[in-house]
């Protein structure tokens, strides 16, 4: 089943695409704000990630960043912003789709569908590095070295 | 029996801690070994009052009934018969319940007095008879409670125990005086800053009044915002001299004892050639002035007392400082200097005549004859008339001369009239001159005839040799004068461009300047046909009532009225009309530069506030439409619990959308002018509920206290519920959950104050007029406070119904909106 990270501080947006994703079976995570939004996705690692730009701790691009540190998984910008501006800021910092509110729900289906069909099958690898004998986990940000 | 003596304590409001210090007093003198019993003491509860009590001998009080209810109050009779040294009774004004012996409480104490028994006891200000309808004024609240003054002012000691208004309400926030569900209110109603600064001032005035009755009658000549009438200006007059340093530092002696006096300089330039400053000098001494915090002015005169008196009355000088005259003794025979000629004439304005070490020492050669004033034309045709024909008389009688030895004693007096006179009594003289000396001294003697041509010769050079020294002597006469008028003229546009650079509004002091350098009564400058600048009194704005026009350029003309202008005069104003266009120029260019700043500003505004508008608009649209399209998808089959869910996001999102275009509509109909206000008497009792109920659930979480006697208000009622929504919303959004925010109401003068007080994280003071600005969050980081515009429409709406919306610190942190309506008179 795919799994979706919607990061969105209106709760009334995340209520209707929560519903909405589960009815169509995907299994769904919420967050309110950008750094929960981080910990959820590494805690949980989401298939997608549905993200709003203007959060009230981080800016929607630094999330994508922070996102991409670690991971290729699509991300889809759901933003009141219909500057161009902002749609080449947060393209270029590593989203794979940018849809404007207010949206359709079923332009919204079809792009999360759509960017999950081109997105690696499930065989990604682990977000993990070995240095010697240090296991680098990127995604909770950790290190372990055995024997210590 | 010896009286008791009466010590009181006085306060400026509850709370201050007068029991609390006459209960030490009291501990004080029993440690001491006197006999101290507490006749009546009331704590109020508070737990430091009590304490303080401790071990000291408290009589019982004698308990009253009255209408089914039951009194304490003093036991006078008991207080008596145990005799103390000294008694404690606190609540001086206190008055007794009815049927009790006296009806006050002072009178009680007046018989404790009698019986010898000294009393320590306790009084507000606002108990004090004479205050009693100035602190019903300050409070709104009305005292039954008073004691004569004569009875206080009679005690023997009055102390007054004295506590900052800051701290006297932060003892209240932290519930030392009061039980915490008074406080609020407390704080809002009789606890104001406000109020207790002037309650202080109150108790502060009337104890120096005790003190020293001088004060009052000090107060009543000054009245209690007495400004200074009349200002004290000191001028000081400067000759450019270097004794200039001595006066200005004695003028300014001077004007620093007047409180607030004006210190002002001025140097007359002479034009008639007798100028002698030092240019170098007189800017030195101008920045010596104006580092003095005083002024430098300049004016042109021939006359220099005249010239110094006008310029001292135009300003409304009441004092003049002058040097002692440098001049010899022998100068001063003459002549009388200008210090006492200004005397002489200064009237009202008291003269201050200054010695300095250059006094009497005599100045060094300047005083060359040059001008040719009409006075000395006159001595000039006076010496012809009088001194050709003494001459004649002289050689006529005297030894035999040559006639070439006449010739040149007369061409020696002709040139000595050219001297003094100039060309005109010279010609005169040559004239009459050649005419005696045919008639006299050439043969035939008696005749004007001549019978040798040598002597026509002679006598024909005479003349020639007369005019062309005459000639010479005008001339160079007229170039000095010339030379001195340039010389004052150059001087007057080197004060000129000092003070345009120096002035903030050069425009102004140009023209200011220009005024008082020719002694004018007004200076326009008019650009085509309009008045742009003007500066004194009955400007001229039309072309026709000038007495004198100077053309600047197509577009700029300068008008000045008081004096026709003579030619010399007219280089100068020109000189002054081309600066102040340049001036005018430069006004011009810097008030664009400031408004083009604002504007920039504004653009980056707009694009920020045009983002966020649309970031609060576009939300609550993108749920509900996200929620009601998922309803009607066919091929999706929701169930009851999402279908309701959904439903609920959609409602939630339009009543939101409708808030803010509500907000939005009334705001840009606030700014346009266009809000329909009807104002009617309404209770902010009916309205507050109300307006909590507007808020749904939150709402419950206001306390709200509202005395039953809060008259009606002036208010529009929709528009009065939509501001106590935004405010009760906004102090609901910044409260720490334990601490529910407070709506108070109370009465001050005229109008209604409703508090909104939270004790959330407070807004600093110089942040507390940019809360009331719209749009305040720009761009759409944060989706809970809306677009800013909650504060500044409160207050706009507020403003439209002729009320007020001012924040306040809630005392122990958070924030308090007052809003100040109109009460409606006569309920």
């Amino acid at each position: 089943m795919t799994r979706v990270l919607v990061v969105d501080d209106e709760p009334q947006i995340v209520r209707a695409l929560r519903i909405n994703l589960a009815a169509r079976d995907y299994d769904v995570d919420t967050a309110p704000d950008g750094l929960s939004a981080l910990r959820s996705a590494a805690h949980h690692h989401p298939d997608l990630v549905v993200l709003d730009l203007g959060l009230p701790d981080l800016e929607g691009a630094d999330v994508i960043r922070g996102l991409r540190g670690w991971t290729a998984i699509p991300i889809i910008v759901l933003s009141g912003r219909a500057d161009s501006r902002d749609k080449v800021g947060a393209l270029d910092a590593g989203a794979d789709d940018y849809v404007t509110k207010p949206f359709g729900v079923d332009e919204l289906l079809a792009r999360i569908r759509a960017v999950t069909r081109r997105a690696q099958p499930a065989g990604e690898p682990p977000p993990v590095a070995t240095i010697g004998r240090h296991r680098i986990d990127l995604a909770a940000r950790s290190v372990a070295t055995p024997g210590t | 029996m010896a009286r008791g003596e009466l010590r009181i304590y006085l306060g400026a409001a509850p709370g201050v801690g007068k029991t609390y210090t006459m209960l030490e007093e009291a501990h004080r003198r029993a440690e001491r070994g006197t006999d101290v019993a507490v006749a009546f003491v009331e704590t109020h509860g508070r737990k430091h009052t009590q304490a303080m009590l401790g071990d000291l001998d408290i009589l019982p009080r004698r308990t009253v009934g009255y209408r089914g209810a039951e009194f304490t109050e003093m036991d006078l009779d008991a207080v008596l018969a145990r005799k103390p040294e000294i008694a404690v009774v606190d609540e001086f004004a206190h008055t007794n319940v009815p049927g009790s012996r006296n009806a006050k409480r002072w009178q009680d104490v007046q018989e404790l007095l009698d019986a010898g028994i000294d009393v320590l006891t306790t009084v507000n200000v606002q108990h004090l008879e004479s205050l009693n309808d100035v602190v019903a004024r300050i409070t709104g609240v009305e005292q039954r409670e008073t004691v004569p003054d004569a009875v206080v002012r009679a005690a023997e000691q009055v102390e007054l125990v004295d506590m900052t208004p800051e701290a006297l309400r932060r003892r209240m926030a932290h519930g030392n005086i009061y039980r915490p569900e008074k406080i609020d209110a407390a704080l809002g109603n009789y606890f104001r800053a406000g109020n207790l600064t002037a309650l202080r001032e109150l108790a502060l005035l009337w104890l120096a009044d005790q003190v020293e009755d001088q004060l009052d009658k000090y107060r009543a000549d000054h009245g209690i915002n007495a400004t200074w009438e009349t200002r004290e200006r000191v001028v000081v007059a400067l000759t450019g001299g270097r004794e200039g340093d001595t006066l200005i530092r004695r003028a300014a002696r001077i004007a620093a004892r007047d409180k607030g006096a004006d210190l002002m300089a001025v140097h007359v330039t002479r034009n008639d050639g007798l100028a002698g400053a030092d240019p170098a000098t007189l800017s030195r001494q101008r920045v010596l002035v104006e580092s003095l915090g005083g002024t430098y002015h300049q004016v042109v005169g021939a006359d220099v007392p005249r010239a110094l008196l006008d310029f001292a009355r135009a300003v409304n000088a009441t004092q003049i400082v002058l040097g002692v005259s440098s001049r010899g003794k022998l100068a001063q025979l003459f002549s009388a200097g200008v210090g006492v000629t200004t005397t002489s004439m200064s009237g009202s304005i008291d003269v201050h005549l200054v010695t300095h070490e250059r006094a009497a020492q005599g100045r060094r050669a300047q005083r060359l004859p040059a001008a040719l004033s009409r006075r000395r034309r006159i001595a000039g045709f006076a010496a012809t008339v009088a001194g050709l024909p003494a001459l004649t008389a002289v050689l006529h009688v005297g030894p035999s001369l040559s006639l070439t030895n006449d010739i040149l004693l007369f061409l020696a007096a002709v040139v000595g009239v050219s001297l003094l006179g100039g060309l005109w009594p010279a010609l005169l003289a040559a004239v009459a001159g050649s005419l005696l000396l045919n008639y006299f001294f050439t043969p035939p003697i008696g005749r004007f005839t001549i019978a040798e041509g040598d002597n026509l010769l002679a006598l024909a050079i005479f003349v020639v040799v007369a005019l062309a020294v005459s000639w010479v002597v005008d001339t160079a006469a007229r170039k000095t004068r010339q030379a001195a008028q340039a010389g004052a003229d150059a001087q007057t546009l080197a004060t000129v461009a000092g003070g345009v650079l120096r002035g903030e509004r050069p425009l102004i002091a140009l023209l200011d300047r220009l005024r008082e350098t020719f002694a004018l009564q007004s200076v326009t400058l008019l650009e085509d046909g309009v008045v742009v600048a003007t500066v004194g009194d009955r400007a001229c704005t039309v072309a026709g009532e000038a007495d004198a026009e100077v053309k600047v350029d197509d577009h700029l003309k300068m008008l000045l009225r008081g004096r026709p202008l003579e030619a010399s005069a007219r280089r100068i104003v020109e000189a002054f009309a081309a600066q102040a266009a340049v001036a005018l120029r430069q006004e011009r260019l810097s008030a664009e530069a400031a408004a083009a700043k604002p504007l920039a500003e504004t653009d980056r505004m707009r694009t920020a506030l045009l983002a966020a508008v649309s970031h609060d608009l576009r939300t609550p649209l993108a749920s509900a439409k996200a929620a009601v399209a998922s309803l009607r998808s066919d091929e999706i089959h929701f169930d009851d619990h999402d279908r309701g869910e959904l439903l609920a996001t959609a409602d939630e999102s339009l009543d939101r959308l409708d808030r803010l275009v509500a907000n939005l509509l009334d705001m840009s109909r606030l700014q346009a002018g266009a809000l329909g206000v009807t104002r009617i008497s309404v209770g902010v009792e009916d309205i507050v509920p109300r307006a909590l109920d507007d808020l749904g659930p939150g709402g419950r979480d206001v306390t709200v206290h509202i005395p039953d006697d809060i008259p009606l208000v002036h208010a529009d009622p929709g528009l009065l519920e939509r501001i106590v929504v935004n405010l009760a919303a906004n102090a609901l959004r910044y409260s720490p959950p334990e601490h529910h925010p407070v709506i108070t109401a109370s009465v001050l003068g005229n109008t209604v104050e409703l508090r909104v007080i939270d004790h959330g994280p407070g807004i600093p003071e110089d942040r507390w007029n940019d809360v009331f600005l719209p749009f305040q969050r720009l761009g759409d980081r944060d989706n809970h406070t809306g677009v800013g515009l909650g504060l500044a429409l409160s207050r706009g709406l507020t403003e439209a119904m002729g009320g007020t919306l001012t924040p306040e610190d809630t005392p122990g942190g958070g924030l308090t909106m007052i809003l100040a309506l109109p009460a409606v008179s006569g309920t």
